[in-house]
């Protein structure tokens, strides 16, 4: 029978392995398998077989830009070599054939395990120089790099053992001059060989201004130290160390260190940080600065090797033997990590292992908690903690800060910043933290800078907060008596018996919770109580709340300030502003601070522009069309209608134009809106003439002036002696009036009388003159005397005052030689002759 | 005669490396010229490839007899040249020309009834029905397309004779032993485990295991390249040829009945 493929379920190739997957590595290995194209300035196959007949060539493996490589097989000594055939060009050139020569006879005497060995060098018949070398089966770094992957410690070992060559190299005097990847063969059977040395000498030294084309057939110059590009033939070993020093880079990071280059261990979080000296020193600009033989790097790679083994996750820790190794796996703490905007969070556990401090995670909603993302896994060694924090959270909460050397050590763990990871613990893991953070403790003793027990209380209260909540407590409760009274005492409808029900079941809990939570942080100092009584004074159900509001942010500044104090590692930024309660998910951003002075400023915008909508802040211009049998473009009939508006809104000063289209354009506040339409609407300008009632005063002989109203006669004594202060001399209920807006009638001084009005003055004159529109007009000839009002900016006979806050104050004018005295009022002003129809 | 008046140079040009090797249709063109220098080669590419052939005949419906006399006389008709006249091969591959050419064999097979049997005077090719037989049998369904199976079977021919170029490769290194032990991973998914298990059979390190590894990968990728560009005009074609090829594999795993075996 017939089996099929485990993975893509297509039929088994006769050898046992899966044709199609077969086929797959042949199609994704499309760049490995370029091959490799014969030109003219190589010999073809046929050519070398004529030079080299004792070899049976095999294949062209590969085309530089210095010549080509071809496979052959040395039938005789049953090994495959390399024939290494220059090309054409350079062949050609009789200086360099010379050198060519020099150099190979040195090669050739390099006997190293890490060097390839040059077996054979010569010229073909057609007169190009070759080398015959050691055939190395497998790959070479660049190609490697490519196809697999080479973790730190694998590439440290290349790394040293191609110092080890190069020492060996530099010690004969054999400069590499051209070490990068594609020369560092790696065999299958674990060697690694240097290929390719002090070629580039051979081939660089023609002439120094060929330089710059060698170089371009040469290929990337990333490889070579700054001296050698400045100063080729003045270069010595140490530019073979800083070209390793770039392979190395290349190996760890994926990257070439190109211009100002971060440290390796920026790039590949698990690296441990000594790599990047090692790195550093060897890609010094200044070769002095480098290390000064290939031995020294080697020798700086193999410390950093056994160092490493002692802290960093490949090893086993010193001080393991001390803890009890199954404890290890068994702490694992759960913890949280909500979002800013609080939809998401992170939530996963904590664990800790010899390598490091290990995290998993999932990212879900918080609304149905449903949704979550695939569970990542970060692992940071010990080597990149600076330090761990546990506090004391919000609300009983505890907050586990992990402080690493860099972002890149948090590999994208949610809302980290500035190297810094922050968990909540909630209360009921506060155990297992203590074990984790005990089992942390013995290991790296010195990632713990504050010696304080985390969750125990810290002690000291700060007690102008204790005193402001209990101040607010007592007030609070004050505040509910009173309404609670209030409401008994009008205990006469079913809205008042909600607003005793509702407040009291509002305030009452903030009560006690603001008493209780203050002195129960006074006695114990816990915080968390505190934020407690804190937060009550800042909900809106409290009539206290302007005041309450800003002590909530006082007070939490303080409370944070003080925590800050208590543990003298945490430098988190408080927030401070309004939008502090949110803020509590955004204090380790760095941006905390410009989002909450926005967030602040974006509060009081909205409150404001409400406000302004609300209560018609704002200005308006409203557009009306004078209707009526009138020339609205003439001066004089403009002039008469402005006194005439004027009038109607005494002290307003509204802006009005008319237009030359007999418009009006009246610019008033919106909330003036409704009772300028309404005024410009009366056809007669608003009186109070009728307001108080006429009366026939009996005037005593000596004191004729004396006011008499409702028919008393006002004594010439009692008259003297309200000089001092007010004084009712009559009821209003003695009192006649027409109307039933004037509650009283006071006199004030000698000469002043008061109407304390039932509603605005200016809405009493508006609705009076409503109603006796049609009687206005006959008594307006008969005033023979009369007291005016005052309405202020326009003055009509001698009343005094305004007509602001229900009162209306006037003066009684001399009438001492009247024989009565009728108490009117009135505003004065034209008719209006026209209407006005408001067009939008 | 030189309708395509192509120079050795140019040959040379396009097969690169592979101086044993040449595209089909220069072979295809030599072998059409009376003299038939190319005739041997031919001989040679096609017997690489007439497995696809007898189980596509056989998926159609023919007898495993039948089948074997069938493709012995469409061979021997190809090499004699007779074929040669009717086929066009200026545009396509090898694979698309042979299966027409072979469809059209069939149908004329059918007409005249084995009238010309066993290809008259010419010697049968060596061809190992047997293997074949089982071959089909293995890799037949009721429901499979004879032409799919046949292109099946050519993708399988492909990497058939890539995988013994590539150990006559390792063999005259004498590295047989190499890829022995690393051929059965070539195609798995790579872990750490499997660098593990490598160097536990080769013995040694891992390091090397995997540079051994991604060697032999690396020249698989390269020979099937080189093996495809045999059957394709222009190396260019390589390429497409190559992912057709997958996309075929990737039709025929997923056929009705395929996994039922």
């Amino acid at each position: 029978m017939m089996t099929n493929c485990p993975r893509c379920s297509s039929p088994i190739a006769s050898n046992g392995s899966c044709l199609r997957c077969l086929l797959q590595v042949g199609v994704e290995l499309k760049h490995a398998s370029n091959s490799v194209v014969a030109d003219d300035h190589i010999p073809s196959i046929e050519e070398l077989r004529q030079s080299f007949p004792h070899l049976e060539i095999k294949r062209l493996v590969g085309r530089g830009g210095m010549g080509a490589i071809y496979q052959a097989r040395q039938t005789g000594l049953d090994r495959d070599v390399a024939i290494k055939i220059i090309d054409r060009r350079i062949s050609k050139d009789g200086p360099f054939l010379e050198r060519f020569e020099r150099e190979a006879r040195a090669l050739a005497k390099l006997s190293h395990p890490s060097i390839v060995a040059v077996y054979d060098y010569g010229r073909t018949s057609d007169g190009l120089a070759y080398l015959v070398m050691e055939y190395v089966n497998g790959l070479n770094l660049r190609e490697a790099m490519e196809a697999m992957s080479i973790d730190a410690r694998e590439a440290t070992e290349y790394i040293k053992t191609m110092c080890g060559a190069l020492y060996y190299a530099h010690s004969k005097g054999v400069v590499h001059r051209d070490i990068k990847p594609e020369n560092i063969l790696l065999g299958d059977d674990g060697s690694l060989k240097i290929a390719d040395f002090g070629i580039a000498k051979i081939v660089d030294a023609q002439s120094s201004n060929k330089v710059t084309a060698t170089r371009q057939v040469l290929g990337t110059p990333h490889y070579l130290a700054p001296e050698q590009l400045d100063a080729p033939n003045e270069v010595d070993h140490r530019v073979d160390i800083y070209a390793v020093g770039v392979v190395f880079y290349e190996l760890l990071t994926h990257q070439l260190p190109i211009g100002t280059f971060e440290a390796p261990s920026q790039l590949n979080p698990a690296l441990d940080r000594r790599y990047d000296t090692i790195v550093s020193r060897s890609l010094s600009r200044r070769p002095t600065a480098r290390y000064q033989s290939a031995e020294e790097l080697r020798l700086a790679l193999e410390a950093t090797a056994t160092e490493a083994s002692s802290s960093i996750p490949v090893a086993i820790p010193v001080t393991e033997s001390a803890v009890d190794s199954r404890l290890w796996s068994n702490v694992s703490v759960p913890f949280e990590r909500d979002d800013w905007a609080g939809f998401a969070a992170a939530r996963g556990t904590i664990q800790a292992n010899p390598e490091g401090i290990q995290i998993q995670y999932q990212v879900c909603d918080k609304i149905l908690g449903k949704f979550r993302s695939k569970l990542r896994t970060i692992s940071i060694p010990w080597g990149r903690i600076v330090r761990i924090d546990i506090q004391n959270g919000f609300f009983f909460t505890g907050k586990l800060s992990i402080l690493v050397d860099s972002d890149s050590a948090l590999q994208g763990f949610p809302n980290s910043e500035s190297g810094r990871l922050e968990v909540v613990i909630q209360r009921r893991s506060f155990e297992l933290v203590q074990r984790l953070t005990d089992k942390i403790r013995t290991i790296r003793p010195e990632l713990f800078a504050n010696a304080i027990s985390p969750w125990a209380p810290s002690g000291t209260a700060n007690y102008s907060v204790a005193a402001m909540l209990v101040f607010f407590a007592i007030i609070n409760a004050g505040l509910l008596a009173i309404s609670e009274v209030l409401c008994a005492f009008h205990l006469n409808g079913w809205v008042l018996t909600v607003a005793a029900i509702a407040s009291a079941v509002l305030l009452g809990p903030i009560v006690v919770a603001q008493l209780v939570t203050g002195v129960i942080y006074a006695v114990t100092g816990n915080r968390s109580i505190a934020n407690i009584g804190v937060l009550t004074t800042m909900l809106p159900v409290s009539p206290l709340v302007p005041f309450g509001l800003p002590f909530g942010i006082w007070a939490g500044g303080k409370l944070e300030d003080e925590q800050q104090t208590n543990a003298p590692t945490n430098r988190n930024q408080s927030a401070k502003s309004w939008g502090a309660t949110t803020l509590i998910y955004m204090r380790d951003s760095r941006n905390a601070r410009v989002v909450s002075v926005l967030e602040t400023v974006g509060c009081v915008a909205v409150f404001s522009l409400i406000g302004i909508y609300w209560f018609g802040l704002y200005p308006v211009t409203l557009n009306m069309r004078v209707v009526g049998d009138i020339e609205p473009q003439a001066p004089a009939v403009q002039e008469e209608l402005q006194k005439s508006i004027e009038a109607r809104s005494p002290g307003a000063n509204y802006q009005t134009t008319f237009s030359s289209t007999g418009r009006l354009f009246l610019r008033c506040w919106q909330f003036q809106r409704k009772s300028v339409l309404e005024q410009l609407a009366l056809s007669h300008p608003p009186s109070l003439r009728c307001l108080v009632g006429t009366v026939q005063p009996q005037i005593p002989a000596k004191s004729s002036y004396l006011p008499v109203l409702a028919g008393i006669p006002l004594e010439e004594t009692s008259y003297r002696n309200v000089s001092s202060g007010p004084e009712v001399l009559c009821d209003v209920d003695d009192l006649q009036l027409e109307s039933a807006w004037v509650n009283k009638v006071e006199w004030m001084h000698s000469d002043q009388l008061r109407l304390v009005l039932s509603t605005k003055g200016d809405e009493v004159l508006r609705k009076f003159t409503q109603s006796h529109a049609s009687s206005l007009q006959s008594q307006e000839q008969d005033s023979s005397l009369r007291m005016v009002l005052v309405v202020e900016g326009w003055i009509e006979g001698v009343s005094i005052g305004s007509i602001r806050d229900r009162q209306i104050t006037f003066r009684i004018g001399d009438v001492s030689n009247k024989s009565h005295t009728r108490i009117q009022a009135a505003i004065r002003g034209p008719s209006l002759p026209c209407e006005f129809e408001l067009l939008d | 005669m030189h309708g395509y008046a192509i120079s050795p140079i140019l040959i040379a040009q396009w097969c690169g490396p592979m101086f044993e090797t040449t595209s089909w249709t220069v072979v295809f063109q030599a072998a059409k010229e009376p003299s038939g220098a190319g005739r041997p080669a031919l001989t040679e590419i096609i017997q690489k490839y007439w497995r696809p052939l007898y189980c596509y005949a056989r998926q159609r419906g023919l007898s495993a007899v039948d089948a074997e006399d069938a493709t012995q006389g469409f061979l021997a008709g190809f090499i004699e040249g007779k074929l040669l006249e009717r086929a066009d091969p200026a545009k396509g591959r090898f694979r698309t020309f042979l299966l027409t050419a072979w469809k059209r064999y069939l149908v004329d097979q059918h007409r005249y009834d084995k009238r010309e049997k066993r290809g008259g005077s010419v010697a049968t090719l060596s061809i190992d029905t047997e293997s074949s037989e089982r071959e089909w049998l293995l890799s037949r369904t009721d429901q499979s397309d004879p032409e799919k199976l046949f292109q099946a079977e050519w993708a399988k021919s492909i990497v058939d004779e890539t995988l013994r170029r590539l150990r006559e490769e390792y063999t005259s290194s004498q590295r047989a032993a190499v890829f022995d032990a690393i051929i059965p991973y070539l195609a798995a998914r790579i872990t750490s485990d499997i660098y593990v298990q490598i160097a536990e059979k080769m013995a040694v390190t891992s390091g090397a295991s995997k540079v051994a590894l991604h060697r032999l990968r690396q020249r698989f990728a390269q020979r099937i390249r080189e093996v495809i560009e045999e059957t394709v005009e222009y190396p260019s074609d390589v390429e497409s040829e190559l992912g057709e090829l997958f996309e075929i594999l990737a039709e025929t795993a997923f056929l009705p009945g395929a996994s039922r075996l």
